[in-house]
């Protein structure tokens, strides 16, 4: 708990100090995910594209009596798009990094990177927040990992401690164990 | 490779409960006495009830297949949904982690 | 044995009562065993269990074979698990247990099977089906994917995504 509220004050001093007064935008931007030459060599792909009218009508089908689904719920609640490309990978290397880049060409200035990780062996995440003012209207992920690219773009409002909590409320427990790396999870690979 | 093959012995099919499907056809001739008791006259309601169906299956047909379309779509986004916001949070929670330990 | 298996199903459509018994008895364990290991409680799996059975005697005439018959129950049962998920919330699994079951990492340890079925009651619901079907009941990922109802790439993930969270919480025994 305590490494969550330092997380997210964390990223607030962050989100705080990097925004600037831009003319109001109620929508953040959909970014171009599909590269068909990563695609082709991943051994497993997972292709999530839920434009506004996807996502209205998938919270019709979330239950309300069900945790996780209330959660989901509420979190893609003025949503207008949740778009996700994970690529797994055979061999380590196999796929181009300077996929990341080729994303990240694509933000505009409104876009703050609010967490970068780095790692030499294991996994680097950046986080980019689409930033109108103090309003945070979307949101990037980038996750590279040796055999594992994974990139994930929230259009709309994005309740960071919102999404930041759901792992533990989809039923993940927060593992937090003494002697463990900088990165935690990244100790263990599959 | 060890954790596989342990949930194949976790998972492994146990034996379901003694008595298990005499219990079952309990219940079976149980709802069919039932059945028995609260419709005297079955299959006259039955004859009736497929032929009023069938009248509303013609009318409604049509309607009913977009209303099934939209509902396997509406599942269908629900669990990408689901895929979308576990893997979401989960890179979130790297970062967290990494940042937590700074 | 094909032929002698299709014949009972006839029979059983047809309402023969011992048919449809030697039909129970023959999947029995496949369906509480699903049930079992989603819910980890014997009493509402074996409720489960039951209703599937009867779901299949109003529904024997549409079953076409004996694979038809594995496949349907496999799916029922899978649908039943996830709709009773919805319904109320498992046993949470302390991280202190968590902590017991890296140390007590032993292949033939009974306890361990205990705590790693405890382990995948953490589990999201999805993922804890798609584990349950691949480790019980041997299936591929496109299999799984048709019992589930579910693209074989989200399975795929619904594995890989599983184990890692068992792996880190079991301290990567493997």
């Amino acid at each position: 708990m305590n490494a969550t509220r330092y997380f997210l004050s964390f990223l607030l001093t962050i989100i705080a100090s990097a925004a600037f007064p831009l003319a109001a935008q109620a929508q953040g931007t959909r970014i171009n995910l599909d590269f068909p030459d990563i695609a082709a060599k991943a051994s497993e792909t997972v292709d999530v594209t839920l434009d506004g009218a996807m996502l209205r009508l998938a919270g019709k089908f979330l239950s309300s009596n069900d945790a996780d689904e209330r959660a989901a719920k509420e979190m893609i609640n003025g949503l207008s798009g949740i778009y996700v490309r994970s690529y797994e990978f055979d061999h380590a290397g196999e796929y181009d990094k300077a996929i990341a880049e080729r994303i990240r060409t694509q933000l505009g200035a409104s876009w703050k990177k609010i967490v970068k990780v780095t790692s030499k062996t294991k996994e680097d995440v950046d986080i980019y927040a689409d930033m109108h003012g103090d309003a945070i209207t979307g949101l990037l992920i980038i996750s590279a990992e040796p055999k594992e690219f994974t990139v994930v773009n929230i259009v709309g409002p994005v309740d960071l401690e919102k999404l930041a909590g759901l792992e533990g409320q989809f039923g993940i427990p927060h593992i937090s164990r003494e002697g463990r790396g900088k990165h935690g999870k990244d100790e263990h690979h599959d | 490779m060890k954790l596989e093959k342990q949930l194949q012995r976790t998972l492994a099919r146990t034996s379901a409960p003694d008595g298990f499907a005499d219990r079952v056809l309990a219940r079976l001739g149980e709802a069919r006495s039932r059945r028995a008791s609260r419709w005297p006259a079955a299959s006259t309601l039955r004859r009736i009830a497929a032929a009023l169906l069938l009248t509303a299956a013609l009318g409604g047909l049509t309607a009913h297949q977009i209303a099934e379309h939209r509902r396997e779509e509406g599942e269908l986004a629900r669990r990408e949904v689901m895929t979308a916001l576990h893997i979401a949070s989960a890179k979130m929670r790297v970062a967290q982690r990494a940042v937590a330990h700074d | 044995m094909f032929a002698t298996r299709d014949h009972a199903l006839h029979r059983a459509a047809e309402g023969d009562h011992e048919s449809f018994a030697a039909l129970i008895h023959e999947h029995q364990d496949m369906v509480f065993s699903i049930a079992w290991h989603f819910l980890h409680d014997r009493g509402r799996a074996e409720e489960i269990a039951q209703e599937v059975f009867l779901q299949l005697y109003r529904k024997l005439t549409d079953i076409e074979s004996p694979a038809h018959l594995t496949f349907w129950l496999r799916r029922v049962t899978s649908n039943r698990c996830i709709d009773e998920s919805r319904r109320g919330r498992w046993r949470i699994v302390t991280l202190d247990e968590a902590s017991d079951v890296a140390r007590d990492a032993d292949a033939t340890d009974p306890l361990l099977n205990k705590k790693v079925g405890q382990m995948l009651q953490r589990l999201p619901a999805q993922q804890r089906l798609a584990l349950t079907m691949r480790y019980q009941e041997g299936l591929e990922a496109s299999e799984i994917g048709e019992v589930m109802g579910i693209p074989i790439n989200t399975v795929k993930s619904h594995l890989r995504r599983g184990l890692a969270a068992l792996r880190e919480w079991l301290g990567a025994t493997s």
